[in-house]
């Protein structure tokens, strides 16, 4: 998975068709952060918490693989793979490390979202270049 | 927490779409088979425990989200 060209994200609502693990919220804004590209902000609607900052993995990791099942494809009506975008979700509280076995799977047109846990080992905090 | 003894083979119904089989034991360790409906998530019992532990260490109130300082990136291969 790569992607270099830059992506455009106007302040979206997004709808998790699944749960997101930990958390019973369904509605969440989403939105890039003034033009700090690839930074992301995740925050649920309506209420002060939780938030979440992620990053698109495609511009912060250029080989890294993730596998999204057909049938959370199916939910996020994600008609093309390829124009879905990924985000990995940021801890900010012991340097910026990101979680890459659990990234987060947006559909911007059908603005619909997902967490897709992956069977491969992936790391929880790999650490981000840049973010010491 | 209902409790049920199952020898290999065996299976338990869950609901009407939801079926656990025991397709071998050997030693200390039981593997399963699970049929379900897509929608249903099925997870090891330590990944869904970790993942709801990472999303919540990882949450952050809104409203800090303005002392935070993005830093530059670089692409990880």
């Amino acid at each position: 998975m790569s992607r270099l060209a830059k992506v455009k994200v106007e302040t979206t609502t997004v709808h998790f068709v699944r749960p997101l693990l930990g958390f019973n919220d369904d509605t969440f804004e989403l939105a890039q952060h003034d033009a700090d590209y690839p930074w992301f902000t995740l925050s649920v609607a309506d209420a002060e918490f939780p938030s979440f900052i992620t990053v698109d993995l495609a511009a912060a990791f250029t080989d890294l693989s993730i596998d999204i099942p057909d049938d959370i494809a199916a939910d996020l009506n994600a008609e093309d793979i390829d124009a879905l975008l990924i985000l990995g979700i940021v801890n900010v509280a012991d340097g910026f490390t990101v979680n890459l076995a659990g990234p987060l799977v947006v559909n911007l047109t059908a603005q619909t979202i997902a967490q897709v846990v992956q069977d491969a080992d992936l790391p929880t905090a790999a650490p981000l270049n840049g973010g010491n | 927490m209902l409790v049920l003894t199952r020898s290999s083979n065996a299976g338990v119904q869950i609901g009407d779409e939801i079926e656990v089989v025991v397709l071998e034991i050997k030693g200390d360790t039981v593997k399963l088979g699970f049929s379900a409906p897509q929608s249903v998530r099925i997870l090891r019992s330590e990944i869904a425990e970790q993942g709801s532990s990472e999303n919540q260490n990882s949450a952050v109130r809104t409203a800090s989200l303005n002392n935070i300082a993005f830093p530059a990136l670089e692409a990880t291969s």
